[in-house]
């Protein structure tokens, strides 16, 4: 019985091969022009630049000493590694974080050589990975204002940097390399036919401010920017419509976030291993000679209240962090707390991202406290 | 044997899916009567689809013991039937009356069967992607917080929870029949055109056709059906529907769903002479007895009025079904009858919600086409340009305007 079925079964898979199927790939070739189109938005717009290496170009502008306005999303681990592997500076202070740590830029450390390496959404291993790639490549550097996001020590961990990620895991775990690889180039492989990616491009050119062959460009005016600029020190000026955000606007977001993230926070917590993984970073920063600051983005004052009510963890994260340093001896600034450093509603565009005058100012005063 | 087969099965059922509800309502019980229990909560991983599975083995059990088929001796071939991949995760519920004789049966390849199969599943995805997963989009956002939204949004969202379900389970059944078809096996249909049944006991002969079958053959008929006395007979039904609706999931929302049901078709039944009298008046004070047009028209208008009256029972009941809790399901329906235009888009772009209005329109338009022409399915236009027309329209909506990221099939939670 068991034979029959399996003889059946062959024949039929079988029969596929020797019939005459051309008929069905026939009609299944008619909707060739469909997959045509699909193919070639996604490889001319492709909104993720993964077909399209532009991320070198820019880096090379920004090594030349240019700002680049950007009319898409692009890949920033990418441009982070053409950079630093294309430099030989040596900086008198540099920046390690996410995008709350984006604004912090060389105009408030006047005659300082300055670079501010923020990838946003950064994890603890993609830090770990930009400091490994800037010893690898024997850049120096005096200072390091090392910007604490709580995620950094959270058991869960966003992996938007694949670039990153696959240095993180080369040297730590082959297998999870490997796959995370294998991902990468079945992306490149496949997304060409994606329907996802096809309704990304197709809003990504109805979306672009600009025409389709300009996606960046060397941006002249930087204070009256449509678009983001990322400023050749690696900080970035926000575009004009966050900068200028309202009040009402940022209170939006803050709850928007609050009622999106928030729910369920208090299942979130300091994990043991994302802690060790931490003061491994912190240690190896403080052998490479560097005066480690810790600095603590602000969050919006509502965002704060909530957290500081129904998500220990945020208070939680900042104590370790508060302890570590102790334990470092390293210099500690700023707060999650906004009140703490007189940070006022107006001072953010979104739950926890500053706008770009009062990061200046804020690290002014930062500079003259500690000295730098 | 029959008894500790089918307790076995339906024990699994009983652990993985209900245990855990048993146990946070014998808490709250003992906690209203201030007495302890023992049993702690109790949480257990699902397996995925085990309601589906679970029920085609216990059908197959009954259907042996009938003497309606043959015992299956061979392991592979009764566990290809219970776990056809096709039909695991959320059915169709097959029959191996149906099955098990396609198994051993020679296969070879046919051109009209395997096209069948890629309409069939082309329609699935249609409704699944086109339709069913752009409406979830308005739906989930209003059902998150019913008592801070009011008035017609909320309507709105009843009804398109109502299109949304229809489009995603049929969807998937229509991709589970058309896959199927592909590999040889030809499956039961599970869905017809339910939206435009004229009474809630014809819109259950065409909603998930695979199931309420399964609730007649396997308990309706062996709890004495309808030749029994009819408070009996009352009793039997709510009894069904009442464990159709625990069925769907270990929530009291489901059983209120499937009582809710039951109660509509006890109604219906209970007042049929008195609504039957009452055609009959009307029909003789318009002159319809005598007039031929006159009755057609009045026909017409009659069953136009039964579909739209059956179309908004569905989705009344809908709501218990999509409500995360009874109260949030009290909150929907007690905000619902406020009267507030508010705003309907809900945050929603008008781009979307043109989008939404539109892929319902199609699916009216294709759906009544082949309510009318009786026909399978809408892609069997005898003209070619008509035919591959509407292919192109089906896939270019998929391409152009399908959600991708939305989550899994709503089936595939039970």
């Amino acid at each position: 019985m068991c034979f029959s079925v399996f003889l059946n079964n062959r024949n039929s898979f079988i029969s596929i091969f020797n019939c005459g199927c051309m008929k069905l790939t026939r009609k299944i070739l008619y909707f060739a022009p469909i997959m045509a189109m699909v193919i070639i938005t996604n490889y001319i717009i492709d909104p993720a630049y993964i077909y399209h290496g532009y991320e070198k170009k820019i880096a090379g502008l920004l090594l030349e000493g240019k700002h680049v306005a950007l009319t898409m999303g692009f890949t920033e681990g990418k441009i982070l590694i053409n950079y630093i592997n294309n430099t030989a500076e040596k900086f008198d202070i540099i920046v390690m974080g996410s995008s709350r740590a984006m604004p912090i830029s060389s105009s408030s450390f006047p005659g300082k050589t300055f670079h501010n390496f923020s990838v946003s959404s950064a994890s603890l291993s993609n830090l770990i990975a930009i400091h490994e790639l800037l010893q690898r490549n024997r850049l120096q550097y005096k200072t390091v204002i090392f910007a604490l996001d709580p995620s950094l020590v959270f058991a869960y961990q966003p992996a938007r940097h694949a670039d990153l990620d696959g240095l993180y895991l080369v040297k730590r775990n082959k297998l999870l390399y490997v796959t995370s690889m294998a991902k990468h180039y079945y992306d490149f492989a496949f997304e060409i036919l994606s329907f996802s990616y096809f309704q990304s491009s197709m809003r990504a050119y109805f979306d672009m401010k600009g025409p389709l062959d300009k996606r960046y460009y060397v941006a002249k005016n930087l204070n009256n920017n449509d678009l983001s600029i990322i400023l050749c020190d690696g900080s970035r000026k926000w575009e004009k419509r966050y900068n200028e955000a309202t009040k009402q606007q940022a209170r939006e977001e803050a709850e928007k976030y609050i009622r999106k993230f928030l729910t369920g926070c208090t299942r979130t917590h300091l994990d043991a291993a994302m802690k060790h993984g931490f003061e491994s970073l912190v240690k190896s920063l403080k052998e490479s000679g560097a005066d480690v600051i810790f600095w603590f983005p602000p969050y919006h004052p509502m965002v704060f209240k909530k957290y500081a009510s129904d998500c220990p963890a945020l208070i939680d994260a900042q104590t370790y962090y508060l302890e570590t340093a102790r334990k470092n001896n390293i210099r500690v600034y700023g707060s999650y707390n906004p009140d703490e450093y007189g940070f006022k509603e107006t001072d953010f565009f979104d739950y926890h991202h500053l706008k770009n005058e009062p990061a200046y100012a804020h690290m002014v005063r930062m500079s003259r406290a500690l000295g730098l | 044997m029959l008894g500790i087969s089918i307790t076995a099965n339906l024990g699994l059922i009983l652990v993985f899916k209900y245990a855990g509800f048993i146990s946070v309502n014998l808490q709250a019980l003992s906690g209203y009567l201030h007495i302890s229990h023992p049993i702690g909560e109790v949480k257990l991983l699902m397996p995925i689809g085990i309601s589906f599975y679970i029920f085609k083995s216990v059908s197959y059990i009954i259907d042996v013991y009938r003497k309606k088929i043959e015992p299956q001796r061979h392991f592979g071939i009764f566990a290809l039937y219970v776990s056809f991949f096709p039909q695991l995760l959320a059915g169709p519920i097959e029959r191996s009356t149906t099955f098990l004789p396609q198994v051993t049966k020679q296969f070879s390849y046919d051109y009209q069967r395997i096209t069948d199969g890629l309409k069939i599943m082309a329609w699935g995805f249609f409704k699944k992607l086109v339709i069913a997963d752009r409406l979830a989009l308005y739906v989930d956002k209003v059902f998150a917080s019913p008592a801070s939204i009011e008035g017609l949004s909320l309507l709105l969202a009843a009804y398109f929870f109502t299109i949304q379900i229809y489009c995603d389970f049929s969807g998937y059944s229509d991709i589970a029949i058309g896959s199927a078809k592909i590999l040889g096996y030809e499956g039961m249909d599970n869905f017809r055109r339910p939206y435009f049944s004229k009474t809630m006991q014809e819109f259950w002969s065409r909603w998930h056709i695979s199931l309420s079958t399964w609730f007649r053959d396997y308990l309706y008929i062996p709890l004495g059906g309808n030749r029994v006395s009819a408070a009996r007979r009352y009793f039997n039904v709510m009894a069904v529907f009442l464990l159709s609706g625990l069925w769907h999931g270990a929530n009291w929302t489901f059983v209120v769903w499937g009582g809710v049901h039951g109660a509509f078709l006890l109604f219906s039944h209970a007042t049929m002479p008195v609504r039957t009298r009452l055609k009959q008046g009307i029909f003789r004070i318009i002159g319809a007895e005598k007039n031929g047009t006159i009755k057609a028209a009045a026909d017409s208008i009659m069953s136009l009025w039964s579909i739209i009256v059956t179309f908004n029972l569905a989705a009344f009941a809908w709501i218990f079904f999509k409500a995360d809790s009874l109260t949030k399901a009290a909150d929907f329906i007690k905000n619902m009858f406020k009267w507030n235009l508010g705003n309907i888009m809900v945050g929603f772009s008008f781009y979307d919600f043109l989008l939404m209005i539109l892929s319902i329109l199609m699916l009216v338009l294709l759906d009544f086409i082949q309510e009318h022409d009786k026909c399978r399915h809408p892609f069997t236009q005898k003209k070619d340009l008509m035919r591959w027309g509407l292919y192109y329209v089906v896939v270019l909506s998929i391409v152009f305007f399908g959600v991708f990221e939305q989550s899994k099939f709503i089936y595939f939670n039970f």
